[in-house]
């Protein structure tokens, strides 16, 4: 049925004079989100949204525009309104866009594999109860955790999407998360502790059968008992030494430092009203050439990746999921780009960097922006406990708390919830308030150890902002422990 | 956009059906957005969109548990199954032990202002590119590139429950952000807003970020090279930066949830002096200089809440639903219904301000000083503390004996801003903050603060030299 409908309104582009059109139809969104407090069923929200969002090029100039319903006429109008827009902005137009030439997707199908469905296959009295269980095993894992959340996330997405190259492609994305998290108190001190990750839990694009995964009640009440001891802990000392990264953390510190600067869009400039610039401007004629870290740096952009937070099938441009490259043994040799930046670099010096599937829009009423998919860092070789008793002294730190970087993604910062004392090769102590920074260059060069597959875990990001009107996307990362030398560490608390 | 006698049906019709299903309480919230955005970069166009939503958010309320329920498949069918679906929902789960009383009937006040401008939905696509082509023309006389995002629309929001409240609001919004890049090192910022995109003073925008730009063209400087790495210096800041602290402090600090939960800087500390004797804090969305809105997102009407009074910490931010769980009234500061659960959160800061005016504290300087536009990426790093980091942006100065020497590498700062905020010596005249963020970019939210002048912040790098860290 929709092909029919929205090779119509194709057509009816084509006849106004489009160079190019697209459009995206969000033909069923559901989403639920059950939050348990202290023992409370504190909140069950459900969603269903649809849309229509509606992508030109006319005279070499973009129109988009977007409507939240399926009404046919509705969606016509929106074609008119992007035609309309195009044109207008087609005045002041600079350069013209050209878009590299893909493939034509003549019918793409593509479903997020899941064993359970978590909206067919699940009610909602089971989830409820499970996270029920889970407050009472945290409620029971430490006198101190004043403060108890567990919630669960899912969504399903029908999303069509044809455009006037002749592609037409129908997925079903799925989603599932969940997490625990406490607060421990004690007069006026105040600890956090989550798991598998802050900020809600960790989030893939699989069914029921991740949240199964996850080994939420086996963790509970090591959580608990975590928070309780940081209440205890000694603060994190104001030092540079060296620097262990669990997965948690790391995968954080690779969506900020080399994620984002890798945006080709943004290299280019076009976030700079908002999410910043990138300072590979600079580097751009360099790819291929340009040392971003040690020889042991080794990351990759998967499309493809299985659970990870930033799979599909094709992204909102009808390029397929894919694995690139991107730093290889230290040096940068991929970067993500759109139709249009991997024209735009064409000219710019000659160098071809293929569309690599990473246009993705939030809701049917965003444009398709260059976004990360599942940017990951290829495991090296051993355990953690082999780094560890390799480790003279340093500290090692846990689960991302608090993050901050530059515009042109140089100068971080970082909080963990949790950090160890290493030294002579063993833990320590616990310490408390731990904090980092550094400059983006320096720190990855710096990487010295990087564990092997047996400890690689991968992290749904489901909060990365970018765009203005803003769009917040899911992207998914991976890591080993890996460690880091010479870093400035200190202290989150006066 | 719908008539307000068209949601208000809407509305009532929908509020018949769910009351239909048998629940105790019930709330309907209908929200309506139309807006055109046209964002450039390097006097370029990048994106030009249109935008046309309307959604509507189910509460169902039965044995003291709730379901909700969110679409914007508003056909008749659509409608339907939310009502439908909030209702199962609210059949599973446990009761929650407190419970509010959704909130009654009121009369309206009085707006302070007019709030809605036809202008700003009727304005052409042709009319807004004409602005743009200005700012470009504007940008390139002055040897530099337009980096812009020009925002505007209006929206309409309708709540009714099974209290009896039936009403809706509606307002626009024109709002045009820029900044001006040139010669490698130049990133110069402003912005402003107003109801009426007829009075957006795009000329006053664009000469604020030339002026800015302008004092970029000495060479900039790394402050390392003269304060060590690790520094304390006094600072004047712009509102820009000031408005990005305040909004981050009502966040953790003054939202009712952190606060009752013990998260806060504030909590346990009600009636205590925490900051200087020359903070005054409030939130007041009714604020003639501030863009408006007459209710929260459960009907609770607006008024002035003030936060602190005079550096003593006077209340936190509650919706009903804190309200009732800790014994408060709710102050009108509700979230929409599925951001219930990150608490109640000030939206429309007023700090008071005082009469000096920036070239005045410049001049005053005697200590070095840096000349700080706004902040980058601030977040927070201890709530207990009120500690944030961030980094400066788009113009960074340096003041030596009463002059801007100029420009400097951004730096990151790490340091209590309440802390900072017992620090300041010197205030300006308050002006609005907004810069287009906040729910998808088109929501009557602004902060109004006053440019600062303040003693010895802490910083602890710069983003100029490599690890330059330690």
């Amino acid at each position: 049925m929709w092909q029919e409908v929205l090779s119509s309104l194709l057509h009816k582009a084509k006849k106004r004079q489009t160079d190019y059109s697209e459009i995206r139809v969000i033909s069923n969104h559901r989403e639920e989100t059950i939050m348990v407090k202290n023992g409370e069923v504190e909140q069950i929200t459900q969603a269903k949204n649809v849309g229509f969002g509606v992508r030109v090029l006319v005279g070499g100039a973009w129109g988009f525009a977007s409507c939240s319903s399926l009404d046919i006429e509705d969606a016509e109008k929106s074609l008119d309104r992007a035609i309309e827009l195009a044109k207008a902005s087609k005045r002041v137009l600079k350069q013209p866009v050209r878009l590299y030439p893909v493939p034509v997707i003549p019918y793409g199908r593509f479903k997020t594999p899941v064993r359970i469905d978590p909206f067919d296959d699940i009610s909602l009295d089971e989830k409820i109860q499970t996270l029920l269980k889970l407050d009472l095993i945290l409620k029971q894992s430490s006198s101190k955790v004043n403060i108890r959340d567990s919630s669960m996330t899912f969504s399903k997405t029908n999303k069509i999407w044809m455009n006037s190259e002749g592609s037409f492609i129908e997925q079903e994305l799925i989603e599932s998360g969940a997490g625990i998290e406490v607060l421990a108190m004690d007069n006026e001190e105040v600890q956090r502790r989550s798991y598998p990750n802050s900020f809600r839990g960790n989030i893939g694009t699989a069914g029921y059968e991740y949240i199964e995964s996850l080994r939420l009640e086996e963790n509970a009440v090591r959580i608990g008992e975590e928070a309780e001891a940081l209440l205890h802990a000694d603060s994190c000392p104001d030092t540079r030494k060296d620097l262990i990264l669990m997965p948690d953390q790391l995968c954080l510190q690779i969506h900020e430092s080399i994620g984002h600067a890798i945006e080709l869009d943004r290299i280019f400039g076009s976030e700079l009203t908002y999410a910043g610039g990138s300072f590979l401007s600079e580097h751009i004629r360099e790819l291929g050439s340009f040392r971003y870290g040690s020889p042991l740096l080794n990351i990759v952009s998967d499309a493809t990746l299985k659970d990870g937070l930033g799979s599909f099938g094709y992204d909102d441009e009808g390029v397929p999921a894919q694995k690139t490259d991107i730093i290889r043994n230290g040096i940068l040799v991929g970067l993500l780009s759109s139709r249009e930046t991997s024209e735009e670099m064409r000219h710019l010096n000659g160098k071809s960097i293929i569309p690599n599937g990473c246009m993705r829009a939030s809701h049917s009423n965003r444009i398709p922006l260059i976004r990360m998919t599942n940017l990951y860092m290829e495991p090296g070789e051993g355990t953690l406990n082999e780094l560890i008793q390799d480790t003279r002294d340093g500290i090692m730190m846990e689960t991302n708390l608090s993050w901050s970087i530059d515009d042109l993604r140089k100068n971080f910062s970082f909080g963990t919830e949790i950090a160890w004392e290493i030294k002579n090769g063993k833990r320590i102590r616990m310490l408390k308030n731990p904090f980092y920074t550094g400059m983006t260059i320096d720190f990855w060069h710096s990487c010295d150890a990087v564990c092997g597959p047996s400890e690689w875990k991968s992290y749904g990001t489901p909060n990365c902002g970018k765009g203005m009107p803003g769009q917040s996307m899911h992207v998914g990362h991976g890591a080993s422990p890996a460690r880091f030398t010479n870093v400035k560490i200190g202290s989150r608390s006066t | 956009m719908n008539s307000n006698e068209k949601i208000k049906e809407l509305l009532a019709k929908a509020l018949v059906q769910l009351k239909n299903t048998g629940i105790d309480q019930g709330e309907i919230l209908y929200w309506e957005t139309e807006m055109g955005s046209i964002r450039t970069f390097l006097n370029r166009i990048s994106h030009n969109g249109f935008s046309d939503e309307a959604e509507l958010y189910v509460s169902s309320i039965r044995s003291k548990k709730m379901g909700q329920f969110h679409t914007t498949d508003l056909s008749k069918k659509g409608i339907e199954f939310a009502i439908e679906e909030a209702t199962n929902q609210a059949k599973h789960g446990t009761p929650l032990n407190s419970f509010p009383v959704l909130q009654e009937p009121y009369d309206d006040g009085l707006l302070i202002k007019k709030n809605y401008f036809d202008a700003t939905l009727q304005i052409s696509p042709d009319e807004k590119i004409k602005m743009i082509q200005d700012m470009f023309d504007i940008s390139r006389k002055n040897g530099l590139d337009c980096s812009a995002n020009l925002m505007s629309g209006g929206g309409k929001v309708g709540i009714v429950n099974t209290s009896g409240l039936l009403k809706v609001t509606e307002f626009t919004e024109a709002s045009l952000n820029l900044i001006l890049t040139g010669n490698h090192t130049i990133s110069a910022y402003s912005s402003g807003s107003s109801e009426n995109i007829e009075t957006l003073n795009m000329n006053q925008i664009i000469q604020e970020a030339i002026l800015n730009a302008n004092r970029q063209k000495l060479p900039t400087r790394d402050p390392i090279d003269f304060m060590g790495n690790d520094f304390c210096i006094d600072l004047i800041l712009e509102p820009y930066a000031v408005a990005e602290w305040i909004e981050i402090i009502g966040s953790i600090g003054l939202n009712g949830l952190r606060f009752e939960e013990g998260e806060s800087f504030v909590s346990g500390k009600l009636n205590q002096r925490l900051l200087g004797k020359n903070i005054t804090l409030y939130d007041d969305a009714t604020d003639a200089r501030g863009l408006i809105v007459p209710f929260d997102f459960e009907g609770v009407p607006k008024r002035k809440h003030i936060l602190f009074e005079n550096g003593i910490a006077k209340s936190a931010c509650y919706d009903l639903f804190l309200g009732e769980k800790y014994h408060k009234k709710s102050t009108g500061h509700a979230l929409p219904p599925f951001e219930r659960s990150y608490g109640a959160i000030p939206r429309h800061m007023v700090m008071v301000g005082g009469n000096t005016s920036l070239e005045e504290m410049i001049i005053s300087s005697e200590e070095p000083t840096l000349y700080i536009t706004r902040f980058h990426y601030t977040n927070v790093v201890n709530p207990k503390e009120g500690i944030l980091t961030g980094m400066t942006k788009d113009g960074t100065f340096l003041i030596r004996n009463g002059k801007i020497e100029g420009p400097v590498s951004n730096l990151r700062y790490l340091d209590s801003i309440p802390g900072a905020l017992n620090r300041v010596s010197q205030m300006g005249e308050p002006r609005l903050v907004h810069d287009p963020v906040g729910y998808g970019g088109l929501y009557p939210e602004s902060v109004i603060v006053p440019p600062l002048k303040i003693k010895k912040v802490k910083f602890i790098g710069t983003s100029r030299n490599r690890d330059n860290t330690g």
